[in-house]
């Protein structure tokens, strides 16, 4: 054997090896692994949290009959990030998963989610909400596909305002309506000297600023953006604060229909509104639900939760659990169901546009039309996505709580600013 | 001083080796345990948050660790590839890669293995030269590997926040050890590094000295060359007066001999005197022709023509025809095999012995032995002659005694009973 046959040889037992290790019969049988939780992402109640889940699972394994999908049932939510994290530190196969909006920037900056925007097309692209799409996207990425979001409403006491005198609200209402109006119901009706009707409970300042169409950070978290704007909103948060701030009061008081505002998830609105809740909850009187108000420059004025499902960057079967992800959240049928089983909204323009979707509206009763719900998911807000966003958030919740249980939020803001922008660094 | 030798640097060797698994295993051990230690305590989120990027699975890493170690040390340690590490140089930057494979899988946690390999380069670095170039190259890898340079370019998680997480009394104790064993490993390798280089340079001083040794016995080869030369000068003179010695002085002894003879029978018988006359003529012809032989070639012509009995017979026979001598010759070296140089001078020996026979000794009978033993040749010539009582180093027998020293032999000369010279010459290969 001479020199070249040798080295001939060598080269194609090398080949071999390689394609031995690497190849994979595309028929081969396959089991992936689901990471999901069992109840609402929404936090309402539903016992058929895995219905639509199930219905997808089938469905694809019907396409694919070599794949198996498992998936571990019974975690509930407030355990699913520890139960995640601890698959991610011990390595363990995951081949997709949900994603909570509060794990979204750490395991997207952790390099745990696939960046999916090589698997989109336009097509697909096209047939979400845009920002419901930015809302799972981290630093110019897209490392989830949502497949369901709750937007918040404002709901409202029709009863309180129609005894006040005050005319129901049209949905271009803006802060200073409210601010009004809440000013106006503020007061002490049976003339004890103590306050028992209220403007609205449970609008906290990072919604008012939402309204505002205002963040503290920028979208990429480099710097505080505190300025005169924010400022501004930040001032109209204080006085709305001041104004419900007299006695302490809960959720119970607007189930009781002594406040006349509460901002709820449409998640929540849909669980309470139909018959069986509506009766034990809101019984006495009559509500509606009204988007977000916003002010005359800024109509994107609606936060939301959405749900996502990410494909594992250590997964072996990346295009597999890319397609199931792209069926849970684009395929009509899984939509449809989804709208039906889990009280949020589709993230798909052709099902909230559907008639499906105005049957569905329509037998629960809910106030709200299609037309407004697709204005409100076009423009949904997108909170600015980066891995410190967390920290950042409460910090500056905590400094900001502070100043407005001082009242000195115009005082204290270049201070909350320094201090949010060494948190920053 | 004395302590710092090959033996030294390799049980140091030895212990850096167990060394470094000590603190390899304590440190992806403490992977391995904290985060099982935070999985059981529930703090997997809060863990999470603080990691640059997703952890390997800790098992999977502390066995690869274990293993590629072990690998390691079978390219340090086995044998089989030392002829390898002699000629290449890339069998150590494989060793190198190996090493940064570990550190890589430790998280840049622990570089100081890469000392090992460093180690092993400088062992077989064959100039200490070079020792500049693998230093430097070794410190720009040990400033790349370091977590704080490394994390800058590979997202990675320090072993210290793995560590942070666990208790407080636990976390001292893990980190302690592993920066005990790190400035352990770092001494043992200071002292490697001195051992080695103490060792070579104790090997150059060595050689340098060596060096200065064969310049100063090439001087006196030098000197000796000179001296020498100036020997085969002199020995050149004495071999041309030898030459005029025996050619001349042997002819002239023998025309002189004849000469006398026809002086006596010129007056008794003509006819004989003519014959003598014409004897006297061949000597002198003879004479003639050997000067010119020994002008030419410094070569006897006889011995040129003839092998060494006939030379001698020849020479012999014309002795007897020019003097009233009779020569007995005995001759057993038929096996004898002699070279041209040697046969010259044991032919000028006999004919001097001969010679002088005639000259001083006036003898009328001479006997020519030349026989061997086991380990000598041997030359016996005895004369007849009055012999002499205290015998007088001339020229001719001071020149028969170099003569027989150049053929590695002796001469002896007995004077007591006629004129006996016993020349032995040592066989070949008998000493």
């Amino acid at each position: 054997m001479n020199n070249r046959h040798k080295w001939l040889n060598i080269f194609l037992c090398i080949c071999a090896f390689l394609f031995l290790m690497f190849y994979r019969n595309p028929d081969r049988p396959i089991t992936m692994h689901l990471g999901v939780f069992v109840g609402s992402n929404f936090d309402v109640y539903n016992d058929n949290s895995y219905a639509t889940l199930d219905q997808a699972i089938k469905m694809f394994e019907e396409k694919h009959p070599n794949v198996t999908i498992k998936y571990e049932s019974g975690i509930v939510k407030k355990d699913y990030s520890n139960w995640l994290s601890q698959k991610i530190l011990e390595g363990e196969e995951l081949d997709a998963f949900m994603v909570l909006d509060s794990d979204f920037n750490t395991l997207a900056s952790i390099g745990t989610l696939e960046n999916l925007n090589k698997r989109m097309y336009e097509d697909l692209t096209n047939s979400f909400y845009k920002p419901i799409l930015e809302k799972a996207t981290y630093e110019g990425k897209l490392y989830a596909l949502p497949y369901e979001v709750s937007p918040m409403m404002m709901c409202v006491n029709k009863d309180l305002l129609e005894k006040n005198g005050i005319e129901m609200p049209k949905d271009d209402w803006t802060v200073d309506d409210f601010y009004r109006i809440c000013e106006k119901v503020t007061k002490d009706t049976d003339g004890d000297g103590d306050i028992d009707q209220y403007g609205c409970y449970n609008f906290d300042w990072k919604q008012i600023l939402a309204c505002y169409g205002l963040s503290i950070f920028s979208k990429d978290g480099s710097q505080c953006t505190i300025d005169d704007h924010v400022k501004e909103a930040l001032q109209m948060a204080q006085r709305i604060n001041t104004l419900n701030n007299h006695t302490d009061y809960s959720g119970e008081d607007f189930d009781s229909g002594i406040v006349a505002f509460c901002p709820m998830s449409i998640a929540e609105y849909r669980t309470y509104q139909p018959y069986p809740y509506r009766i034990s909850k809101y019984t006495n009187f009559s509500w509606s639900c009204l988007t977000m108000p916003g002010t005359q420059e800024n109509d994107d004025s609606t936060m939301a939760v959405s749900s996502m499902m990410a494909v594992h960057s250590r997964s072996s079967n990346k295009d597999l659990a890319f397609e199931f992800v792209k069926m849970l959240a684009s395929d009509q049928s899984l939509q449809e169901s989804a709208l039906v089983n889990n009280k949020g909204l589709s993230v798909q323009k052709s099902i909230i546009n559907s008639d499906f979707a105005k049957t569905v509206f329509e037998n629960e009763a809910l106030e709200i039309n299609p037309k407004q719900i697709d204005n409100v998911l076009t423009h949904l807000t997108v909170e600015p996505r980066f891995k410190k966003y967390n920290e950042a958030s409460n910090y500056a919740d905590y400094l900001i709580s502070q100043a407005f249980e001082s009242n000195s939020i115009e005082s204290e803001l270049a201070t909350i600013k320094e201090s949010l922008e060494s948190r920053l660094k | 001083m004395k302590y710092f030798n090959l033996r030294t640097a390799s049980w140091i060797k030895q212990i850096q080796i167990l060394l470094n698994f000590a603190i390899l295993l304590v440190v992806s051990s403490a992977f391995l345990y904290a985060t099982t230690y935070i999985c059981s305590s529930g703090i997997q989120r809060q863990f999470i948050e603080q990691l640059s990027v997703i952890p390997y699975n800790p098992t999977t890493r502390f066995l690869s660790v274990t293993s590629l170690y072990l690998v390691l040390i079978c390219l340090i340690r086995f044998p089989m590839f030392d002829s390898l590490k002699q000629q290449n140089a890339w069998f150590f930057w494989l060793e190198c890669f190996v090493c940064l494979a570990i550190v890589m899988l430790t998280n840049g946690s622990y570089n100081g293995i890469l000392l090992l390999a460093l180690s092993e380069q400088l062992f077989y670095s064959k100039r200490i030269k070079n020792w500049a170039y693998i230093i430097v190259i070794y410190l720009a890898l040990f400033f790349l590997t370091n977590f704080s340079v490394v994390s800058l370019f590979v997202p990675m998680t320090s072993i210290e926040t793995y560590v942070s997480f666990l208790p407080h009394m636990t976390q001292r104790m893990i980190l302690m050890q592993k920066y005990m064993f790190e400035l352990l490993n770092f001494v043992l390798f200071g002292v490697y590094a001195l051992c080695l280089l103490l060792t070579k340079e104790k090997e150059r001083e060595e050689t340098e000295k060596e060096l200065k040794r064969l310049e100063q016995v090439n001087v006196q080869l030098g000197h000796y060359v000179t001296l020498s030369q100036k020997m085969a000068e002199d020995n050149e003179r004495k071999r041309i007066s030898r030459e005029i010695h025996d050619t001349l002085g042997h002819a002239l002894t023998g025309i002189l001999a004849g000469v006398d003879a026809c002086q006596v029978l010129i007056d008794l018988d003509i006819e004989k005197t003519k014959k003598q006359l014409a004897v006297v003529s061949d000597v002198v012809r003879q004479g003639i022709k050997d000067v010119r032989g020994a002008l030419n070639k410094m070569r006897p012509g006889a011995l040129e023509e003839n092998p060494l009995k006939e030379s001698l017979a020849k020479m012999i026979h014309e002795f007897e025809e020019i003097s009233n001598i009779e020569i007995l010759f005995y001759y057993e070296w038929e096996k004898a095999d002699f070279d041209k140089a040697s046969e010259d001078i044991i032919y000028r020996i006999v004919q001097e012995s001969i010679t002088n026979a005639l000259r001083h000794g006036k003898a009328t009978k001479v006997e020519v032995n030349l026989f061997d033993d086991a380990y000598k040749y041997i030359i016996t010539i005895q004369d007849n002659g009055p012999g002499c009582e205290e015998i007088k180093y001339g020229f001719g027998l001071k020149q028969m005694q170099e003569r027989v020293a150049i053929l590695n032999g002796t001469v002896q000369f007995y004077g007591d009973n006629g004129f006996l010279t016993v020349v032995e010459i040592r066989k070949v290969g008998n000493l």
